[in-house]
């Protein structure tokens, strides 16, 4: 019997930086998000958290469209 | 008895199997968008079967065993592989009227180990193999998934703790969408091309197709037409389960379980080790309650899922061995197995009437789980 524990190893730490990165960035984007509505609602100046939160939102795009990529081109 | 016969049996059920499939799947994508109100129920499906049909076409490889060696495969006849769709198809009927959540590809394998084990003898099934690609995934699939969707609850409650709630619950449902679409079009592309595997390799050892000829058109479209199809008319039983019966499921945490589902499935089928959709999805749910504080988790309900994958493999193989017996007599034997799997369709669709779910009633806590 050959079990290869090294690839689910691989499958556990790969998976694990990946969906908590995605988690992770996904929620500082809301955050932002939230910073901003708030800022706008009190005439405060927003640019920061708008930028934090597109960039967030960018790269949660950016992942998803990695995980087409590997569904498409498996 | 006429080799014509038994191709077109065979290819029916196949389709009847990969149908159930997408019945029985729905659930892993959809189950936890549909809970939390991130997607409407009848959308959500529809959206999954839309996903489900591009993926079977999607899928550039084709699978090129039907049981990825688990029976040594130059030992089965289409007799077997008949037995084995039979014993699958019944218990993904079985499951789905309790409501339980268990793989598909499982029953398919447990199907064919009794079949071919009747048939060819117990030295025609690899049991090193069965461990090596069943058993051992069977377990990891829900752990690994379990932690790791654990882990991102903790992170996406922790963060986004200051935030005020509905802006918090409106954000991760728009990534719920996301994400439980990535899950269901990586679904069909595995799930679909398991059936056109199995059909196409049905019609090569029947002489019908040249030796590793691709799968024909009309084998594409109707596997996926048969997948897209199961998957809209959704195991509501099952999504109920899923998305209401282990955990009440809030937004950020269907995110955190189907983003892990998504890059749990991702990084197995790269790296070469084949984890089972369902238990990925089921074991995501599971973490997911476990990471948010104070959130309760049915246990009772995880435990009899649990069972559920532990029977799953003899008891379809059980009736994969049965139903392959007694289609290896010849016509009469095929279409009586047929008969009689026409019949407990019929029974558990008649069963399933007494107290059925449907979009209306898929977010009610089901009653038994709440004891």
């Amino acid at each position: 019997m050959h079990v290869n524990w090294s690839a689910l190893g691989g499958v556990f730490l790969v998976a694990l930086t990946a969906a908590v990165g995605m988690v992770v960035l996904f929620s500082l984007g809301i955050v932002a998000l939230d910073r901003r509505s708030s800022a706008v609602a009190e005439r405060r100046p927003a640019g920061a958290a708008t930028a934090t939160s597109a960039l967030c939102f960018l790269a949660c795009t950016a992942v998803i469209v990695y995980g087409l990529y590997l569904v498409v081109v498996r | 008895m006429d080799v014509s016969v038994i191709v077109l049996v065979v290819v029916v059920t196949a389709l009847a199997f990969d149908f159930t499939n997408g019945f029985h799947d729905t659930a892993n994508a959809m189950a936890t968008s549909i809970a939390t109100g991130a997607l409407k129920p009848k959308v959500a499906v529809g959206m999954s079967a839309v996903l489900n049909l591009a993926g079977a076409f999607l899928s550039i490889e084709v699978a090129k065993t039907i049981s990825s060696g688990i029976v040594d495969e130059s030992r089965i006849s289409p007799a077997i592989i008949f037995g084995g769709l039979v014993g699958a198809v019944v218990w993904n009927l079985a499951t789905w009227l309790l409501g339980l959540p268990s793989s598909s590809s499982h029953a398919l394998f447990g199907g064919l180990i009794g079949a071919t084990w009747v048939a060819s003898g117990a030295d025609a099934v690899r049991f090193t193999t069965v461990v090596e690609k069943v058993l051992v995934p069977a377990v990891a699939s829900p752990l690994i998934a379990g932690v790791v969707a654990a882990i991102a609850t903790y992170f996406a409650y922790t963060i986004t703790r200051r935030a005020p709630g509905d802006s918090r619950t409106r954000g991760f449902r728009i990534g719920q969408i996301a994400s439980a679409s990535l899950v269901s079009l990586a679904h069909g592309t595995n799930d679909a091309q398991k059936t056109m595997g199995v059909i196409t390799l049905t019609l090569i050892t029947a002489g019908s197709l040249p030796a590793g000829a691709r799968p024909p058109l009309w084998v594409i479209i109707s596997a996926g037409s048969a997948i897209a199809l199961g998957t809209y008319l959704g195991g509501w039983r099952i999504i109920r389960t899923m998305g209401k019966g282990i955990t009440d499921i809030e937004s950020p945490q269907g995110f955190s379980a189907e983003t892990s589902a998504a890059a749990v499935i991702l990084t197995s089928s790269q790296l070469g080790f084949a984890l089972s959709t369902t238990h990925v999805c089921s074991g995501g749910v599971i973490g997911a309650g476990v990471g948010k504080r104070l959130a309760e988790v049915r246990w009772g309900v995880a435990g009899r899922m649990a069972v559920a994958w532990l029977l799953t493999l003899p008891a379809a193989a059980v009736v994969g061995a049965l139903a392959g017996e007694l289609a290896a007599q010849g016509t009469v034997g095929t279409i009586v197995v047929a008969l009689a799997a026409v019949a407990v369709a019929a029974g558990c669709y008649a069963a399933s009437r007494r107290d059925p779910v449907g979009a209306h009633n898929v977010n009610d806590v089901p009653a038994h789980a709440t004891v």
